[in-house]
């Protein structure tokens, strides 16, 4: 290093200490001993190339936030232009105006710059303004769970807009919403909607204990959430009814459950939640009552369907041929008779290639993905009982039980069914139709022993509650409909008697 | 719920327990041992299941809440009891275990001739281990729930209206018949189960009424099983009904749907709801005594040692008729205990009533 | 929490054991089974039986060959069966069975002992149909027809039409062994003849016990018909007295029948057995003088069909008489009339052929087309 070079360094430092001096004399003009300092919350938020940090030295004023999650419309109005207005010994009268909240605290000060506030520093105090505008999607229509008839909005990914879809919903002060937050490092918001009164506290207790427990670093959706709350964690069956849509949040609200919703996931989940409900499609109290009713147990006979049929084929081909009746006898033998494998096998392989279709659809962009469908469905199938793999009959049942799969309004609950059909075929194929039954009585035993938020999964079978069959495997008339449903164990039981 | 069984729940329970696979042997046995008009003998055995019902009434009134084993300990000491309870929980684990067997065994008949029934039989007997640990509550749900998925099997029945004919009945009763006490005695475990629910006092309240639960659930039973009696001597000739062994089978096969027939290979599978709850219930009565005899054991470790055990001891009879032979004679010690346990419970509160509302505790 | 989760796998691991244990069960995969579908049986050679069975073929590549046909003298059913399993390369079963033929020279000496693996054997089912065969069952089952699919479903077909008709009533195992084992009835079957290129439904086999006595030819089925129960649709050709045109007859259909049975016992010991039948049907066809829009004419065609329908019912019944066969049933009437002990020392069949049979046949005509 030479002498010249030396000497440019040196001058390079000085004017950069120069600036940190005047930075830290501004800072330090700030600083008074036990309050929230400015250059603490820039420490901790150093590094953060989206933060961002405005001085009106003529004021002395430091503003601090995060760009992207305020409300720019908002900041100029309620801080930047009355800032711009007043002079400085005016300030702490500005201060004083209730959107100016005055935080102490520098761990909550720096918890409110995260979530979408302006901090004001002016004389050694701390401000935080609430201009939360995060950028988010409009409201648009739910793709899973559309319906013909009935609103088309839904949920999306930020709470407030979703707070709004219920609230304008349900214009009662009886709506009451909690607010808990979850996860350590994202520190997401959680709220916990009921209706007081209608409701029974001790759900809500529970909900609110069980979410507030959770520890864990991070939860990004609501289906996490179930998971990490509910009674039966390791069973296939989902123990909560997940939703986009604000009219059947609210009606379980106005049933007397309990709804909770998060920020940055679309679903909101209600409980407690019975088996049944998981059959029900907001589509049925849209139409008519028979037509509901007609729905609903083509629902329940889809659901045998698609547990059982191809498992069906399987017992009946391996074991029991006496029940084909003479008229399917040829059909059934000719396509069998030139598959290699065991009908076991053939009915696994197909349901496995199924699978693979079906998640490959689900991964694909859809313009691919749509061909892979037509592609998949058709082509595959036809060439597999060309080439032998396959045979007619097992196509059909495999693509019924595919397609009654999607009859079941929720998807979770049509996901976990697709489990149980493997096991009835492979029990199928190994013991008959007592493999079927015994399949059957596993899958039953399991569901006895369900509770969602205590109460039992199979209410209103088991516990017998004949008064609320009228709304879980037909779908009667309202004037029937009388009473809420008697799981959420609710201390209003008839409706339309609620005071205001 | 979760704190008390409530009364619907029994009654399907007791039911599922009582309408068992005697359902496919008794008209053959009606037959055989009542000869012409033989499903009179289910109205005498109901009869005789409603006074035996009779007997739990002061049991279950004066118990109070309290379970039998402590009302029975406390008039006398645990250790004399044992071998007393070491019976009863033989004769209710082997009354599971041959249910389980005897399923087994027809099952070979009907679908797997050459399968070992040893395979089913633990198929079962973890079947029913499975749901006994869930607890009697979720029992009574899952009963629940196999009442519902196969209780619409009675309708098939009515395929059958054009078959009968009242003539074939003939206006005789009893004529060509021999043995009569012992085809009672035969017959008459076809309605065992109800006095299970003297079991089920400290799990029950008030609104249960289990004695009318027991009463309700033997009074469907006796009616399922009049209808199948008399359809089958309406439908089959007297000396074909003799002839046959499992005349429901036969019933069953004959029905034909256009794209499926001789639906008896499914149903008799669905048959298994019906068994597994006889098996469990049974299973769970017998745990509780057996882990009265040795109170280290918890009540899982009680229902796993009955269950495997008497599982186990089913094995040994090979073949349908030794199996068939042992049902009787299980049967007919367990007709002994329902009618034993009750007096003999019932004595002890006569005693302890004498004695003073706790008997010996009473300070 | 440790020891539950053991004990959860522990018993999964019994349950997946068990499955693997039970390997796989025991299978009969349905393209390796060869269907047994109808069982005929011949007087065989020394006392033994001629066992035959049709199994048919699936597949394209067996053309237009229908089925096979396997054939073995053997002593028993279930003898001839194993036997036969030797000669072909499906793994034979039983399950699919449709229809049993007997010969009638061996069914002339009594089908009970050769039926007894029918109604054993748990896979085969009850609704199976059996016929008597006039000539030897062999013959048809190795025969090719032509005009018609091949033997098992066409016979099969051909029962069920008739059976559907009420041309025949159903007989299959289970009422075969009903009736039989029912002492106040005797059983019947159809009969069946190989008429060159088809098939046919020739009468109606009347048993004695088990043994093959008398046959009802087919025209005189459906008066069986009226009298062994009701019906509601039968077809009756019946021929009238000439009048001045010549030969008259009338044809009826969808006829409707009930029948009423009162037993009397005279003192004698003879038995007294009133039958009332009551028909109605339609007329579909007439050749005759009387016109049926006039009400005086048309009660008496009905008087004269009534009469014509009971003397061929009197000698019908007349046959079964002769021939000692209570295929009508009336047993059960008379068992039902008198104590249990009376029943058991009577028998029947003798009292039956000398009761005193009276019929009357009561028939309305309930339109008669569109022409008079």
């Amino acid at each position: 290093m030479n002498l010249f070079q030396a000497i440019i360094r040196a001058i390079i430092q000085r004017t950069g200490a120069a600036k940190r001096d005047r930075a830290d004399a501004s800072g330090q003009a700030q600083r008074l001993p036990g309050s929230p300092s400015l250059r603490h919350v820039l420490d901790n938020l150093k590094n953060c190339a989206d933060l961002t940090h405005r001085r009106y030295p003529e004021i002395r004023v430091d503003l601090v936030y995060f760009g992207h999650q305020v409300n720019a419309d908002m900041l100029y109005r309620d801080v930047v232009h009355p800032l711009l207005q007043v002079k400085e010994q005016e300030v702490p009268l500005l201060l004083r105006q209730s959107q100016f909240q005055r935080t102490d605290d520098s761990k909550a000060l720096i918890t409110g710059i995260l979530s979408g506030r302006a901090a004001v520093f002016h004389q050694g105090a701390a401000y935080l303004v609430d201009i939360y505008g995060p950028l988010t999607r409009s409201i648009a229509e739910s793709e899973t769970e559309t319906v013909m008839v009935g609103p088309h909005d839904a949920f999306n990914e930020n709470a407030e807009d979703n707070l709004s879809l219920i609230r304008k919903r349900i214009r009662s002060s009886h709506l009451k919403v909690l607010k808990l937050s979850v996860g350590e490092v994202t520190k997401t918001d959680v709220y916990l909607l009921y209706i007081e009164g209608i409701a029974n506290m001790a759900n809500v207790r529970k909900a609110y204990e069980r979410i507030e427990a959770i520890e864990t670093d991070g939860v990004y959706d609501i289906s996490m959430l179930i998971q990490l709350i509910d009674d039966h964690p390791n069973s296939i069956f989902p123990q909560y009814l997940t939703t986009e849509r604000p009219d059947s949040a609210v009606s379980k609200l106005v049933g007397g459950r309990v709804v909770a919703m998060m920020d940055g996931s679309p679903s909101v989940f209600s409980a407690p939640t019975s088996l049944f409900e998981f059959f029900s499609s907001a589509d049925d109290y849209y139409q008519r009552w028979m037509l509901g009713t007609a729905t609903r147990m083509l629902r329940f006979i889809a659901f045998g369907i698609t547990i059982g049929f191809t498992a069906l084929y399987v017992a009946v081909s391996t074991y029991h041929y006496e029940m084909i009746p003479e008229n399917l006898l040829r059909t059934f033998v000719e396509s069998r008779s030139r598959v290699p494998f065991p009908p076991v096998y053939e009915a696994l392989l197909m349901e496995a290639t199924i699978e693979l279709l079906r998640e490959a659809g689900a991964r694909l962009p859809t313009k691919i993905g749509q061909t892979i469908g037509i592609v998949g469905g058709i082509v595959i199938g036809q060439a597999a009982v060309q080439a032998g793999f396959s045979s007619n009959i097992l196509i059909i049942a495999v693509a019924s039980s595919a397609i009654a799969s999607f009859v079941i309004p929720s998807y979770v609950m049509s996901a976990s069914i697709r489990l149980i059909r493997f096991g009835l075929i492979a029990l199928a194929g190994v013991w008959g139709n007592f493999g079927l039954a015994v399949g059957v009585t596993i899958m039953v035993i399991h569901l006895s022993g369900l509770t969602s938020l205590g109460s039992s999964y199979l209410t209103p079978v088991a516990p017998f509650k004949f008064s609320d069959w009228v709304d879980t495997f037909i779908r009667g008339p309202f004037r029937a409909i009388s009473k809420r449903p008697t799981q959420t164990q609710t201390p209003n039981l008839v409706k339309q008697k609620m005071k205001k | 719920m979760r704190e008390k069984l409530a009364h619907i729940h029994v009654v399907i329970m007791i039911y599922m327990v009582e309408a068992g696979l005697v359902l496919f042997r008794f008209p053959q046995m009606e037959a055989e041992y009542f000869g012409t008009n033989g499903w009179v003998s289910l109205l005498i055995c109901f009869a005789a299941a409603a006074l035996n019902i009779l007997l739990l009434l002061p049991v279950h009134k004066m118990a109070q809440g309290r379970s039998i084993f402590d009302i029975m300990e406390q008039s006398v000491p645990r250790l004399l009891l044992l071998p007393f309870y070491l019976v009863i929980a033989a004769v209710w684990g082997m009354t599971a275990s041959l249910a389980s067997k005897e399923y087994v065994h027809i099952l070979k008949l009907v679908s797997f001739p050459t399968v070992t029934p040893a395979l089913f039989a633990l198929a079962i007997g973890s079947l029913a281990y499975y749901l006994y640990g869930k607890g009697i509550y979720n029992i009574a749900k899952a009963a629940m729930i196999f009442f519902f998925l196969s209780a619409w099997m009675t309708l098939l029945l009515g395929y059958f209206i054009s078959e009968f004919q009242f003539a074939r009945m003939t206006p005789f009763l009893f004529q060509g018949s021999h043995q009569m006490f012992v085809g009672f005695l035969n017959i008459f475990p076809a309605y065992l189960g109800f006095e299970l629910v003297m079991l089920m006092i400290p799990y029950a309240d008030g609104k249960t009424k289990l004695v009318r639960a027991a009463f309700l659930s033997t009074f469907f039973a006796a009616v399922l099983y009049l209808i199948v009696g008399i359809v089958c001597f309406g439908v089959f000739s007297l000396q074909q009904l003799k002839l046959v062994p499992f005349p429901v089978l036969d019933l069953l096969a004959d029905i034909r749907f256009p794209f499926m027939e001789r639906i008896e290979n499914v149903f008799y599978g669905f048959f298994l709801f019906s068994n597994i709850v006889t098996s469990t219930v049974y299973y769970w009565a017998a745990s509780q005594f057996v882990g009265r005899i040795s109170l280290r054991l918890n009540s899982k470790l009680a229902g796993a040692l009955i269950i495997a055990v008497c599982t186990c001891v089913s094995l040994i009879p090979d073949t349908l008729m030794e199996t068939e032979a042992w049902v009787r004679n299980v049967g007919y010690a367990g007709i002994g205990v329902a009618i034993g346990l009750p007096v003999v419970v019932t004595g002890f509160l006569l005693l302890q009533k004498g004695k003073g509302r706790y008997g010996r505790d009473q300070k | 929490m440790a020891v539950i989760k053991s004990r959860r796998a522990i018993l999964v691991l019994a349950l997946l054991s068990l499955a693997v244990l039970a390997g796989c069960g025991e299978q009969r995969v349905l393209e390796k089974l060869g269907f047994i579908q109808i069982v005929g049986y011949d007087k065989g050679p020394n006392g033994q039986l001629r066992v035959s069975f049709y199994l048919p073929k699936f597949g394209p590549e067996f053309g237009m060959t229908k089925g096979e046909y396997l054939s073995t003298i053997a002593r028993s059913s279930k003898e001839g069966k194993t036997k036969v399993g030797r000669q072909t390369n499906w793994d034979i079963v039983s399950g699919q069975l449709r229809n049993v033929l007997i010969s009638d020279s061996l069914a002339r000496e009594g089908v009970w002992p050769h039926l007894d693996t029918l109604f054993r054997d748990p896979t085969i089912s009850p609704r199976v149909k059996i016929s008597i065969v006039e000539g030897e069952v062999a013959d048809i089952l190795g025969k090719n027809y032509e005009q018609h699919p091949g033997v098992s479903t066409y016979l099969d077909h051909l029962l069920e039409t008739e059976i559907n008709e009420e041309a025949i009533p159903r007989v299959s195992l289970f009422e075969f062994e009903r009736d039989f084992l029912d002492d106040g009835i005797d059983a019947v079957m159809p009969i069946i003849k190989d008429a060159g290129q088809h098939l046919e439904v020739i009468g109606l086999a009347v048993f004695r016990v088990d043994k093959y006595v008398g046959k009802i030819d087919s025209d005189d089925i459906p008066i069986f018909s009226m009298l062994y129960g009701d019906n509601k649709k039968l077809d009756i050709y019946q021929a009238m007295d000439d009048d001045r045109q010549g030969p008259s007859h009338v044809m009826l259909g969808s006829v409707k029948s009930s029948r009423k049975v009162k037993v009397k016992r005279l003192p004698s010991g003879q038995f007294e057995l009133e039958l009332r039948i009551r028909a109605q049907g339609l007329v579909t066809e007439y050749r005759g003088d009387l016109l049926m829009t006039n009400e005086d004419q048309r009660k008496q065609l009905e008087r004269a069909i009534s009469e014509k329908l009971a003397e061929r019912a009197e000698q019908l019944i007349s046959l079964l008489q002769e021939k000692k066969s209570e295929s009508l049933g009336f047993g059960k009437y008379v068992r039902n009339s008198m104590s249990y002990r009376a029943w058991k020392q009577l028998d029947w069949r003798e009292e039956f052929s000398e009761a005193k049979i009276d019929c009357r046949v009561q028939f309305t005509i309930q339109n008669f087309g569109k022409i008079r």
